[in-house]
């Protein structure tokens, strides 16, 4: 029960303070709390809550500000782009990945790119932030790498289900005709723009919700690097390229542009270029956040 | 007086009769104020090191791990007359109004 106690305490005190700080409070609660033995029970009547005792600490409060702008900005440039390909968010999703393909519209017209500005501030943000800031335990926690592994996974699979729907360009563009109005924004009638096929369903239905969740796993990989190992960062780094990723195919697929000749040869190149510079830039953040 | 500056009067004053670990200050501050938790008087005695009136060391125990203790610095014995002093003139002028 006790240790039940010092962990909570644990995570309050590194969530809040500095990391030398904390490691000083840590040490002299378990002083406190270990001796003479004390039940859970009389631990919070005596001691007091260990959400509660932290906040006692944070005195003066700036360092802890600072601390939730730079988590306050690192999660919004993961979740911003991340949540933008769902109804409520459509706006964000014109400013952050309309740029080359479809029509941007609204404050942000004046650049309609920002998707890759805001990963790319992250990125920047967070591994100067935790190499300053951070904590680094003697090993590499086994759930970093299982999610290190889990997001290269999901990159490849990504590419590789790109690569299914354009090698054949005139099957592509059947596919990409069939798209309704509606993934385009255009508001149309009841009737409008139900017929699509299977495949496109799928094929949005898994980058958009995929694309989401690989954002919100970037922020508890945040939360992790600040209370447990700075070098959860690694995993943030390459959410963001796989939810940038992601985000760029699937603002391909659901764009419209009447101009563009589908079945013209390496159309799709660019992106897939800039695709994989996303990755890299990830695969590369992810090694100097391990370091 | 606020009660805050009571229990750092009486911090100090526990740690002018010598140096203590935090228990043996925490314990008798939560016995004197039952309604303060000692999560309130550790963050007390915490701003006092930061205040530099208190400073930390690592002391040897008879039997089991080293202790982190407490002493008083100097600034730490000019804090508590000041504290002191303004402690006697409640005291006098609550004694004044005839309560006991």
């Amino acid at each position: 029960m006790k240790k039940d106690y010092m962990a909570r305490l644990e995570r309050a005190v590194r969530w809040r303070l500095p990391p030398q700080e904390a490691e000083e409070v840590i040490s002299d609660y378990r002083d406190i709390v270990g001796d003479p033995p004390r039940s859970e029970e009389e631990l919070c009547r005596e001691v007091g809550d260990p959400e509660q005792a932290v906040k006692l600490l944070v005195s003066p409060p700036r360092a802890y500000r600072v601390w939730q702008a730079a988590f306050g900005l690192m999660a919004a440039c993961i979740l911003l782009p991340g949540a933008s390909p769902h109804a409520p968010f459509y706006w964000i999703w014109d400013a952050c990945f309309a740029g080359p393909y479809g029509g941007a519209s609204g404050i942000f017209h004046v650049f309609s790119h920002w998707g890759p500005i805001l990963a790319g501030l992250g990125l920047v943000v967070s591994l100067v932030w935790f190499r300053r800031q951070g904590r680094k335990g003697e090993r590499l926690p086994r759930a970093v790498k299982i999610l290190l592994a889990a997001l290269t996974v999901w990159l490849a699979a990504v590419f590789l289900m790109v690569w299914l729907a354009l090698r054949d360009p005139q099957g592509f563009a059947a596919m990409w005709g069939e798209v309704p109005l509606t993934y385009f924004g255009v508001p149309i009638g009841p009737n409008g723009g139900t017929m699509v096929s299977l495949s496109v369903q799928i094929l949005r239905g898994v980058l958009q919700y995929g694309g989401t969740a690989v954002a919100i796993l970037g922020v508890c990989a945040l939360v992790r690097a600040r209370t447990e190992d700075r070098r959860w960062a690694a995993a943030y780094a390459l959410a963001l390229a796989a939810m940038l990723v992601s985000m760029e195919f699937l603002a391909m697929f659901t764009s419209l542009d009447p101009a563009a000749d589908l079945t013209s040869a390496g159309w799709y190149l660019p992106l897939l270029g800039q695709c994989a510079a996303y990755t890299a830039a990830g695969f590369v953040g992810a090694g100097a956040a391990l370091c | 007086m606020l009660k805050k500056d009571l229990i750092e009067l009486c911090l100090l004053h526990l740690l002018s009769q010598g140096d203590r670990y935090g228990y043996e200050l925490l314990r008798p501050l939560h016995a004197a104020f039952p309604d303060t938790q000692e999560s309130a008087v550790y963050a007390l005695l915490r701003g006092l090191c930061r205040e530099g009136c208190s400073e930390q060391y690592a002391g040897e125990t008879s039997d089991g791990p080293a202790r982190k203790y407490y002493r008083l610095t100097g600034q730490g014995r000019t804090k508590l007359a000041a504290l002191l002093e303004r402690w006697r003139a409640l005291r006098n002028a609550v004694a004044q109004l005839g309560v006991d």
